[in-house]
């Protein structure tokens, strides 16, 4: 009796089988004819992207710089792409490779943005692996903040010029994430830079603890994009003691600017960390984007940022907007992207580690 | 101050920030509730409603959600095994094993009290510390960190009851996985296996998702019968008596409640020691402290009220911080302090002064919320009374949609629904020879606080930071804490080791196998990054091995029962099977087409429902996920690789 029902049950289960795979078929065409359809649009330009989905991919988990600036621009471009629709994909992990590699290998039909590291043009020079783009040969979109970087000392701290730093002889503790961040980066260079005999970086503090670390007098100073530090200079006294940019911004005349101070024959290092600080969170699509599609982009990209309603919600949020545009975007990471070979090999040196 | 107290109130009660407070709770209930989603990526997607709202609607509205989360979190925990989030999983042990016994009521409304308590002690906590927080907070630096997060690695001494080699080992394994990732002092990656996604560590949620939810859904899923029905009285149900029932034991274990709110406000007030050690701690702190001690992880109410209570507790404590100078005390404030600026309320020693009834108005509405929560799940007990009785094949292929969903959303890496499959085998391995499995959490969790905050105090003191003031004092009371368990050990003279003696030596080989391995990779590091892998694998290896020989030495008494395990194992095993297929279909043609095909299969072929029942729930199981995450959230689902090649 139970035999026969499990010989009935089989047949019954290779019948349902069937038909799950007929099911499966169904889909499969669907969707061919879907993406089909998707792509016999001839549109061109703007009018390319209505009904379109547009995915703008943030190389960091929810929250933080890239995410809020991608999620600023995915809610400001569509008005300017009119009928598009734009979902922010936040693609975390491989210290931002995995969402630029993500980028450069979409496919090129101008639907998928993103914004990632610019330092990552620093890890392609030293070889870092997993890294499947060249950072020269993204269809840049543009930045929306460009600001300058400065390095501060906090209050208590016993060094407070840049010469203090300089000439020694006290030992100058800085704090940075890790090894081949960002802020790395800076210390390093700015070590090579003015020969610094007496840094000491501290390697392995979590994004705002540096903050903290600062304030409880373990480490002296540390170097970040101006915006993120102003709560610091005027709340806690910290003080700026290096401008990385070609001016200083009128706030803070009198302190050093590093196109200035750096000694004679660094400016290639100069250049590359000039480039690098002004930069910001910067916009790119992949390579062999259509070349109208691509305009459009780029001009709703500007478009956005000169929107009043995008630059009033900035304002409340204290976001920095100051963009670069695509040709300028474009040239510094192409500078960078091919230093000097002393440069290069500078930055093989200290920065290949994985 | 009395008059800003009053204004806060006013503030919060003032419309539409109550209306919207309500709008709030359920949303961060639901975000939650959704393994992967968690608090922070509702912040985000919330945060462009509040742009045009006044400060108080607009923190009334986030404050809201945020305070929540762990609520809604709890619920999966509780029902179905499956945490929502990182730090609801420290209710699961002993939350899921009431739920067997048919006291989901029970323990559901211990939670919810808890929460409550432990909410109130948070909100008391920043409004008592709101003028002297500075301090305090400064004066923990990375050595008083990692001596926190070492006395609560010794906790995990007191939450392996049954065998205290066994939660060694696990708790071993954890610190073991925590070491995952790029090193951050050196740049270098361990155990990294040239894999991208791996550079930042093995994802939290994944993992408890697996080690807990899948092993869970593995067990019951061979069943017909309900969840509650599995392992108890079937005359239980889901009451609201038995829920009261559960906030009766909150009142008797009042004092655990408080103690836990006290330890987890403090935890969420240190930034970098962070919120998914608060839990952890004070689940392995009510085990220490359990007058029975014996029935924990198998089902002792206090395993549910410690961790709920400092759960709610941390994000009191979590915003002290935040106000007071404007650095976030864990990841969720760091989205919360960006919304303030965009409020144009300025977090820092200015806003002590100047807007101090805004302050206020954030205690008042986090206890609000909190109150809320509590309600919605009391009004809502009809509902999941009904959900907890459905038969386990209506809710199995669902609850192991939202297991493979979340851990894809955790962190948008398919790697990781595939990673969850092998936690999913270990935690069931682990529960079937008898090995606790919140230590190896506790580990991973404290694991990753230790060695960071270990490794800048040594860069930044030498091994001199051992003689700070404060760390001194904390290295004692880790010595306390461990020989007071020591103490109580010897007192109790060996508890008998439980009937279910069962050969392990299949998981034991492996463990000492993998420990060797990692033993092995871990003198291939330079400098920093070899410490915490040695100070690690060593004792790993010693204990596996240990493991190793008491499993060989019982293997031929234990023969028979093996036999019989090993029969009920592979019946149970074709849940693996199932979930192994959901996350293969998902790879292949992504989860529009995975879930509805996964749900009718599973529902018609394993579950034997009636056609119009199995398109009905498939087709709206689809739907839901369809409609809430790729049209509500518009957060991107995974597409398949053959869906990417054909197009």
């Amino acid at each position: 009796m139970q035999s026969i029902n499990r010989v009935n049950g089989g047949a019954r289960v290779e019948a349902r089988a069937a038909a799950l795979g007929m099911l499966c078929a169904a889909v499969l065409t669907g969707a061919l004819l879907w993406g089909a359809a998707g792509a016999a649009g001839d549109e061109t330009g703007a009018a390319f992207y209505r009904d379109k989905t547009v995915t703008m991919v943030v190389a960091t988990k929810p929250g933080g710089g890239y995410d809020t600036y991608g999620r600023l621009l995915a809610r400001y471009m569509p008005k300017y792409l009119p009928g598009s629709t734009f979902v922010v994909r936040n693609i975390p992990g491989g210290g931002h490779i995995i969402g630029a590699n993500e980028v450069y290998t979409a496919k090129p039909d101008g639907l998928t943005l993103g914004t990632f590291n610019k330092g990552l043009v620093v890890a392609q020079i030293a070889g870092a692996r997993g890294i499947r783009f060249d950072m020269a040969k993204f269809d840049w979109i543009g930045v929306p903040d460009s600001e300058p970087r400065v390095w501060i000392v906090s209050k208590q701290s016993p060094v407070q010029t840049l010469a203090d730093v300089v000439n020694g002889p006290r030992t100058v503790t800085v704090a940075a994430n890790g090894v081949g961040t960002e802020d790395y980066e800076d210390y390093v260079f700015l070590e090579n830079i003015f020969d610094l005999k007496h840094l000491k970086i501290v390697t392995g503090y979590q994004g705002n603890d540096i903050d903290l670390a600062l304030l409880r007098g373990e480490v002296d100073g540390k170097v970040s994009t101006l915006s993120s530090v102003e709560s610091l200079i005027h709340n806690e006294g910290a003080r700026v003691i290096l401008v990385i940019g070609k001016t200083a911004p009128s706030e803070y005349a009198g302190a050093p600017v590093l196109a200035q101070a750096a000694p004679k024959g660094k400016e290639a290092l100069v250049t590359l960390m000039l480039s690098q600080a002004v930069l910001g969170h910067p916009f790119a699509a992949p390579p062999g984007v259509p070349a109208d599609r691509l305009e459009a982009l780029r001009r709703a990209f500007e478009q956005a940022l000169q929107d009043p309603d995008l630059t009033a919600a900035a304002g409340r949020a204290k976001l920095i907007i100051n963009p670069l545009d695509a040709r300028t975007t474009t040239r510094l990471i192409e500078q960078a992207a091919h230093p000097p070979a002393d440069v290069a090999a500078l930055i093989k040196r200290v920065m290949s580690t994985k | 101050m009395l008059e800003a107290i009053w204004h806060g109130l006013n503030l919060a009660l003032s419309w539409p920030a109550i209306g919207l407070v309500f709008v709030a709770v359920p949303i961060g209930m639901l975000f939650g509730a959704v393994p992967g989603l968690g608090g922070n990526l509702g912040l985000a997607l919330m945060i462009p409603f509040v742009f045009g709202m006044t400060p108080a609607a607009g923190f009334a509205f986030l404050l809201g959600m945020h305070s929540v989360v762990h609520t809604g979190g709890a619920l999966p925990a509780i029902l179905f095994g499956t945490p929502g989030t990182g730090p609801s999983a420290a209710a699961v042990a002993d939350g899921y094993a009431l739920t067997k016994q048919g006291l989901a009521a029970r323990a559901m409304g211990a939670a919810l009290g808890a929460s409550l308590l432990g909410g109130i002690v948070g909100d008391m906590f920043l409004a008592a510390l709101i003028p002297v927080v500075r301090p305090i907070v400064l004066a923990f630096g990375p050595s008083e960190i990692f001596t926190v997060a070492l006395l609560g690695i010794t906790l995990i001494a007191a939450v392996s009851r049954g065998s205290l080699l066994k939660g060694l080992l696990a708790g071993a394994l954890g610190l073991a996985l925590s070491t995952v990732g790029l090193d951050p002092q050196t740049g270098i990656g361990r155990l990294t296996f040239g894999q991208l996604w791996l550079w930042n560590g093995i994802n939290l949620v994944t993992v408890v998702v697996g080690l807990f939810g899948l092993a869970e859904v593995i067990e019951m899923g061979w069943q017909r019968a309900a969840i509650a029905h599995a392992g108890g009285d079937p005359g239980t149900r889901y009451t609201l008596r038995g829920v009261v029932e559960g906030l009766m034991d909150v009142r008797r274990h009042a004092w655990l409640c408080m103690r836990c709110g006290l330890i987890g406000a403090f935890v969420g007030m240190i930034p970098g020691l962070g919120g998914d050690a608060a839990s952890w701690i004070c689940y392995g702190h009510a085990g220490q402290t359990s007058k029975h001690p014996e029935t924990f992880g198998k089902g002792n109410v206090e395993g549910v009220i410690g961790p709920e209570s400092a759960n709610h507790a941390k994000e009191g404590g979590g915003l002290i911080p935040t106000v007071a100078f404007g650095v976030p005390g864990g990841s969720g404030m760091a989205i919360l302090l960006g919304a303030f600026v965009i409020l144009g309320l300025e977090p820092g020693p200015l806003m002590m002064i100047k807007h101090l009834d805004v302050v206020w108005a954030m205690v008042w509405i986090l206890g609000l919320a909190n109150v809320l929560a509590v309600a919605v799940f009391l009004a809502a007990s009809g509902l999941i009374a009904r959900v907890s009785f459905l038969r386990v094949s209506l809710i199995v292929p669902f609850v192991l949609v939202f297991i493979v969903l979340g851990s894809f959303l955790a962190e948008g890496a398919w790697q990781n629904m595939i990673l969850t499959l092998g936690a999913g085998a270990l935690g069931y391995a682990m529960k079937k020879f008898g090995y606790p499995r919140a230590p190896v959490v506790i580990g991973f969790v404290l694991g990753r606080l230790a060695e960071t905050n270990l490794t800048l105090a040594l860069q930044l003191w030498g091994w001199a930071f051992l003689l700070r003031p404060l760390t001194l004092l904390l290295l004692g009371l880790a010595a306390v804490s461990v020989a007071t368990h020591v103490w109580a050990q010897i007192r109790r003279r060996r508890a008998p080791e439980g009937t279910e003696a069962r050969p392990g030596t299949l998981l034991s080989g492996i463990l000492t196998a993998a420990f060797g391995g990692y033993l092995g990779t871990a003198f291939g590091y330079p400098g920093l990054a070899r410490l915490m892998p040695l100070l690690v694998g060593i004792p790993g290896v010693m204990l596996a091995g240990a493991q190793l020989a008491l499993d060989l030495r019982g293997r031929a008494r234990a023969a028979r029962a093996a036999a019989e395990v090993l029969r009920q194992t592979g019946r149970e095993l074709s849940v693996l099977w199932w979930a192994a297929g959901l996350v293969g279909l998902t790879l292949a043609f992504g989860f529009n087409a995975s879930i509805p095909l996964f749900l009718a299969a599973f529902l018609r072929l394993r579950g034997k429902e009636s056609w119009p029942v199995t398109v009905a729930l498939a087709g709206s199981g689809w739907a839901f996920v369809y409609l809430v995450f790729a049209v509500g959230m518009k957060i991107f689902l995974f597409r398949g690789f053959v869906v990417r090649w054909l197009t």
